[in-house]
């Protein structure tokens, strides 16, 4: 599946190691975990990140209204399209790029700044970002105890994978997945946890143990 | 300092023990109110006649007036319209206060247009009006004339949006009564503020009118007695008319008390007329009637009193329309049973305190970037904003 890039929130708070975006609940164009997303850093400068969490707050309208029988669809939809209660995603920063430059696997130098607009990756931004080095952001998700590094580690390559070999590259998950072995080779159980997930998220990639 | 809770306590106890001797005196009024609907419930005719005659006697008689439907009839639910436009409009105000460092008012009015029968998001509308460094006779505008402005500016922008709006029937909702409030002027200014203000909102009544949308103000949790006082107007002799006011046998009885016990789920009463001192500068099509619902459940009564003009009580449709609307808008919300397009329209007009405080930010940073010295929050307004009592963190 082709991605291309698009706005999906603007930024509610943020720090160097990650930030929050709110977007409002729509079924379309919704935002997916473990994907590459991507705030500007200054005029000219990006930070990327991966999601790691999307949460869709309730209130006491939303409450009241789930106890009722068969909500109207136009209710429905007012509560998703007017209503001042954004999904929120929250997303691991895992590099950036200043301009004219390749992206870098460290975090970034500054935050992002309160309201802007964050974008979903393009295909062909994925593809640039995954191929630098040696697959650095990876330590970003694998050193985070919070994270469900597994299904997020999984739910990313998916993705990524989709791009590269949309770019002539079928070899690129299979080189992740070696690096991940390499990173993990002292810690099985996390090891054996994440290439389960890999095994689940992609079928057809059998991966060596 | 808080309350004084053992005061309070004692004072609650003294009131909860007079408690089941008032509900019981209550109750007896309210089985002879019952007794007066039904022996009086033909009588139509008459009993217009007869407070037609107590008004001569007393112009500030507030009471319901009989219309044509025998008054303990009751009307069940009919069907929703299959697609209507619902319009609701809400509205809300920041008062000026003689605290803040500039004198300024604003008025907030939030409105939903919802389409029934279909699945598209309803489509919401936000007017906010600013107004700064103005002032009746008085000094500040009163918070009544700022709440008069609130009303009108809510049944304008129905009026505006309903000659736009697609699907027919339109039915247009604002919370509260009908009849606008504010005919106690402190002055002749704002007597005549009131008046122009009548003026405008009869104006916007009589757009509604002529587009043939129903519109309809509805009062939850109604404490009024109208019909109840219509019922000791009916048990007043003739004689003793002319000192109506004096005249309240049932005093403390509501109409709730009344038609709670008659009305089923989703079931109106029979409509009335509302005589009030300004009822008459509500001419024709715009005369004020009102009738009860009610939204709650065959164990839990709940009513609303729903006021609206003669036209929609003349156009049994588009009177079916906005009784079958209101009982499933209310449906919506479950056991609050309160239209969600009322409670929507509230949620945008609302002005938070912090919106508040961020209008008044807004205002002194632009007047100062002019050069104009607008002074500041009073001391006594400082004091209280001061941070509140917290722990101190070890660090």
């Amino acid at each position: 599946m082709s991605e291309k890039a698009y706005e999906i929130g603007r930024l509610l708070r943020a720090g160097i190691s990650g930030f929050v975006a709110g977007t409002r609940v729509l079924v379309q164009d919704a935002p997916r975990f473990g994907a590459l997303v991507r705030a500007p850093l200054g005029e000219a400068d990006s930070i990327y990140g991966i999601i790691h969490e999307i949460n869709i707050d309730d209130d006491g309208l939303v409450r009241q209204l789930v106890t009722t029988e068969g909500v109207d669809a136009s209710v429905i939809a007012d509560q998703r399209v007017n209503r001042n209660v954004p999904m929120e995603m929250s997303v691991l920063a895992v590099g950036y790029r200043r301009a004219d430059q390749p992206p870098r696997h460290l975090l970034p130098p500054r935050a992002p700044l309160s309201l802007d607009l964050i974008y979903q990756c393009d295909d062909e931004e994925i593809v640039t970002f995954t191929n630098v080095g040696r697959f650095g952001y990876l330590r970003h998700l694998l050193h985070n105890p919070d994270l469900p590094v597994s299904e997020l580690i999984a739910a990313h390559i998916q993705q990524a994978d989709a791009a590269h070999r949309a770019a002539g590259d079928p070899t690129w998950a299979r080189r992740a997945a070696e690096e991940l072995i390499l990173l993990l080779r002292d810690d099985y159980p996390v090891l054996m946890q994440v290439l389960g997930a890999l095994s689940d998220a992609i079928p057809e990639f059998e991966v060596a143990p | 300092m808080p309350l004084d809770y053992l005061s309070v306590k004692r004072q609650i106890q003294a009131q909860a023990a007079n408690a089941p001797e008032e509900l019981q005196r209550i109750a007896k009024l309210r089985a002879r109110a019952a007794d007066l609907l039904t022996t009086n419930a033909e009588k139509s005719a008459e009993l217009r006649a007869k407070v037609e005659q107590a008004v001569t006697q007393d112009s500030f008689l507030r009471v319901a007036k009989p219309v044509s439907e025998a008054l303990n009839s009751t009307h069940p639910v009919p069907a929703p319209p299959e697609s209507a436009t619902l319009i609701a409009a809400d509205g809300s105000q920041i008062n000026p206060s003689r605290h803040d460092p500039v004198n300024y008012f604003l008025v907030n009015v939030g409105a939903i247009e919802m389409q029934s029968g279909s699945s598209a998001a309803p489509t919401t509308h936000t007017r906010s009006n600013l107004r700064v460094f103005e002032y009746s006779a008085s000094g500040s505008f009163s918070e009544e004339q700022i709440g008069l402005e609130r009303d009108k500016s809510e049944r304008v922008l129905l009026a505006e949006l309903a000659a736009s709006a697609q699907a027919r029937p339109v039915i247009t909702l604002t919370d509260g009564p009908l009849e606008l409030w504010g005919g106690r002027a402190r002055d002749t200014e704002e007597q005549s503020h009131f008046i122009d203000s009548l003026d405008e909102y009869l104006g916007a009544l009589t757009q509604l009118q002529l587009l043939g949308a129903a519109t309809a103000g509805y009062v939850d949790k109604p404490r009024a007695d109208l019909v109840v006082r219509l019922m000791e107007v009916a048990a007043t002799p003739q004689e003793s008319l002319p000192d109506i006011r004096k005249q309240r046998p049932l005093r403390g009885v509501t109409d709730w008390a009344l038609f709670a016990p008659l009305l089923g789920p989703g079931e109106r009463s029979a409509i009335f007329a509302i005589q009030s001192q300004l009822a008459d500068r509500y001419a024709g099509p715009l005369a004020l009637h009102f009738f009860y619902l009610n939204v709650g459940t065959a164990k839990a009564a709940w009513l609303a009193r729903v006021e609206i003009p003669l036209w929609v009580v003349e156009d049994p449709a588009l009177l079916n329309a906005l009784h079958g609307a209101l009982v499933q808008q209310a449906n919506i919300m479950g056991n609050l049973s309160y239209p969600y397009v009322l409670h929507r329209a509230h949620e945008l007009a609302v002005v938070t305190r912090e919106e508040r405080e961020q209008v008044t930010q807004m205002l002194v940073t632009e007047l100062r970037s002019k050069g104009v010295d607008v002074g500041q929050a009073s001391f006594k307004q400082a004091a209280k904003d001061l941070p509140a009592r917290s722990t101190r963190r070890k660090s």
